[in-house]
């Protein structure tokens, strides 16, 4: 605005051959200079004064996995400019979570903060890119791309996995193919190494070695020879006491039944009706066992206990966890007391309430059995606490977990699901 | 008004009153007064209200520019009175250095005006000060793009 007035006028002043003119628009234009002289001067000290700091939980990263990196950037600013930094993230690496951009803080106690985290989909050693940082005052504003060495550093070693190899393979007659480390090893390429002396050579990829002029060698996934665990949510009596779903359950845990007894594999059968178990069959083999028990207790029930008045131990430590992050910013500082006092019931009520006794019990069981896989047969009508926390046991055990409904179809039923599950897999029973 | 209309005025009123300036040349006395009347209410209105602190530099400007038919030093005196105004409304001169660049500016600016107002001839003195503008802006686009480079890694 104000150069385009300095323009203008000495335009007018060269035409209307004025002196007084020529003067205003020279000090307009000698206004737009020093700020601008003032402002080159300023950034000097403000990009000299940066320092940039990131943390990497690890060195070693498998390929596609998501690494959460916390970026620390210190800057002497002064009052009149603003200054925010926008992180680059390499080609190959895409963000999973959080935000690249901060604006960065006046005082010079507090560094500002970046949390996020980035998936890597190229494998080798690579390191960051450095950022962008945008300076601007009144009238001017430059972006300063800070991709030097020394803003470039963790170097993060990205080890390969195959991508189009699948996760697992079902091989009826040898076990299960699981990404883990085994003695027995199955088919399937679980990742890549560089090679160690003493690796058999049958193991090195020769392809993948020729291509990086380095020797690497193939990891295979291991076989394991476990049964899974079939749970059978009962319905409420109360609710669903003529359910003709229930019926489709009940020919599908039959059938289960059948082939399994038929292949010579054990089946371990946990009965429960909402938290509430029922009974429970262990790697059991005998048909009239199991038959049985699928006569007598295969009824809808009615349900003593109900979790949906306990609020989940995790979602109480996330509760905490989320208050400390908050609690750090120094705009938070006159609500601190409130804060420090809700951490402080919240710890009161983790230490005081304990497990609920239904949790304790599956954790116990899936200890014991520890199965590959989960498979949950329910109508998934009504509450679901009790669902979701044996989905939160399976996660932190790190077993499969398959809900399977005959309300698959509905919308109403998958959207509620929709809240409790992640990346478990739904079925429909047919 | 927005910030845009508010700034579209200060420059209708910029090109105006340098254009009614030129046709009263003979006979000033009596535009002192408007223009002086036009600059008074925008400061007083800029005081409750920032956003007119622009016309009010540019009405400012205005009045330097008539002033310098009377004298190059009242103009001077206006004009930097004018910038003094518009930087410490705008919260621009707080820092020590702040202070330093603006002196040297009014120093450099009443420079200028000496220059002028002894050559009085405003084609030499337009080149000239234009070729000066020149260099000093090729000088500092080459000092930006060093330290773009400093800062890539490129130079290290």
């Amino acid at each position: 605005m104000i150069f385009s007035a300095c323009i203008l006028l000495s335009v007018l002043a060269a035409f209307f051959d004025q002196p007084g003119l020529l003067f205003v628009s020279c000090s307009l234009g000698l206004f737009v200079l020093f700020r601008y002289i003032y402002f080159f001067h300023t950034i000097l000290k403000i990009a000299s004064s940066c320092s940039i700091t990131r943390k990497v939980e690890k060195k070693h990263f498998h390929q596609g996995n998501q690494i959460r990196v916390v970026l620390e950037i210190k800057i002497h600013n002064p009052d009149n400019f603003q200054v925010s930094y926008t992180e680059i993230l390499p080609p190959g690496w895409i963000l999973a979570q959080g935000d690249l951009e901060i604006p960065i803080c006046t005082s010079e106690e507090h560094a500002s903060k970046l949390t996020y985290w980035f998936i890597s989909m190229i494998h080798g050693i690579r390191g960051f890119v450095g950022g962008d940082l945008i300076i601007s005052d009144y009238f001017f504003s430059i972006t300063l791309r800070l991709s030097g060495k020394k803003y470039s550093y963790p170097e993060i070693k990205i080890i390969p996995v195959p991508l189009f190899e699948k996760e697992d393979k079902i091989t009826s007659f040898i076990g299960r193919e699981i990404d883990q480390l085994g003695l027995v090893h199955g088919q399937g390429i679980r990742s890549f190494r560089e090679y160690i002396p003493g690796d058999e050579m049958k193991t090195i990829d020769w392809k993948m070695s020729a291509k990086y002029a380095k020797l690497f060698v193939r990891e295979y996934t291991s076989l394991h020879f476990k049964s899974p665990l079939i749970i059978v949510d009962l319905p409420d009596i109360d609710v669903n006491e003529n359910d003709d779903r229930f019926i489709i359950i009940v020919r599908a845990i039959s059938g289960i039944i059948d082939k399994a007894l038929k292949r010579g594999t054990k089946l371990s059968l946990l009965v429960i009706s909402g938290p509430n178990i029922i009974e429970m069959l262990i790697e059991d083999h005998n048909w009239n066992n199991l038959m049985e028990l699928v006569r007598n207790k295969f009824h809808p029930t009615s349900r003593l206990h109900h979790l949906y008045r306990v609020k989940q131990r995790s979602l109480i430590r996330k509760e905490i966890r989320d208050i400390m992050d908050i609690s750090d910013i120094p705009d938070f500082e006159k609500e601190k007391n409130y804060y420090k006092n809700k951490v402080h019931i919240l710890h009161k009520i983790l230490l005081d309430s304990g497990m609920t006794r239904f949790s304790v019990q599956i954790t116990r069981l899936l200890g014991i059995i520890h199965p590959d896989e989960v498979y949950l047969y329910s109508l998934c009508s009504g509450d679901l606490s009790h669902i979701e926390e044996i989905i939160n046991q399976t996660r932190y055990q790190n077993i499969k977990f398959q809900l399977k409904t005959p309300l698959f179809d509905h919308p109403e039923s998958v959207a509620q699901l929709g809240k409790i599950i992640q990346s478990e897999k739904i079925e429909g029973v047919l | 008004m927005n910030f845009l209309q508010i700034n579209l005025l200060g420059m209708s009123i910029l090109t105006a009153g340098t254009l009614v300036s030129i046709a009263f040349v003979l006979n000033m006395w009596y535009i002192y007064s408007i223009l002086l009347f036009i600059n008074f209410s925008l400061w007083i209105k800029s005081l409750n209200n920032t956003i007119f602190i622009l016309p009010f530099f540019f009405s400012g400007i205005l009045l330097s520019f008539a002033a310098w038919f009377a004298s190059p030093w009242i103009s001077m005196i206006l004009l930097s009175s004018s910038f003094g105004i518009y930087q410490f409304n705008e919260k621009l001169v707080q820092t020590f250095r702040e202070r330093v660049f603006f002196l040297i500016m009014i120093v450099i600016i009443i420079l200028t005006g000496l220059v002028i107002s002894t050559i009085n001839r405003v084609i030499p003195t337009f080149f000239l000060l234009f070729s000066l503008f020149v260099i000093i802006i090729i000088l500092s686009r080459i000092s930006e793009f060093r330290l773009q480079k400093k800062y890539s890694g490129d130079k290290e």
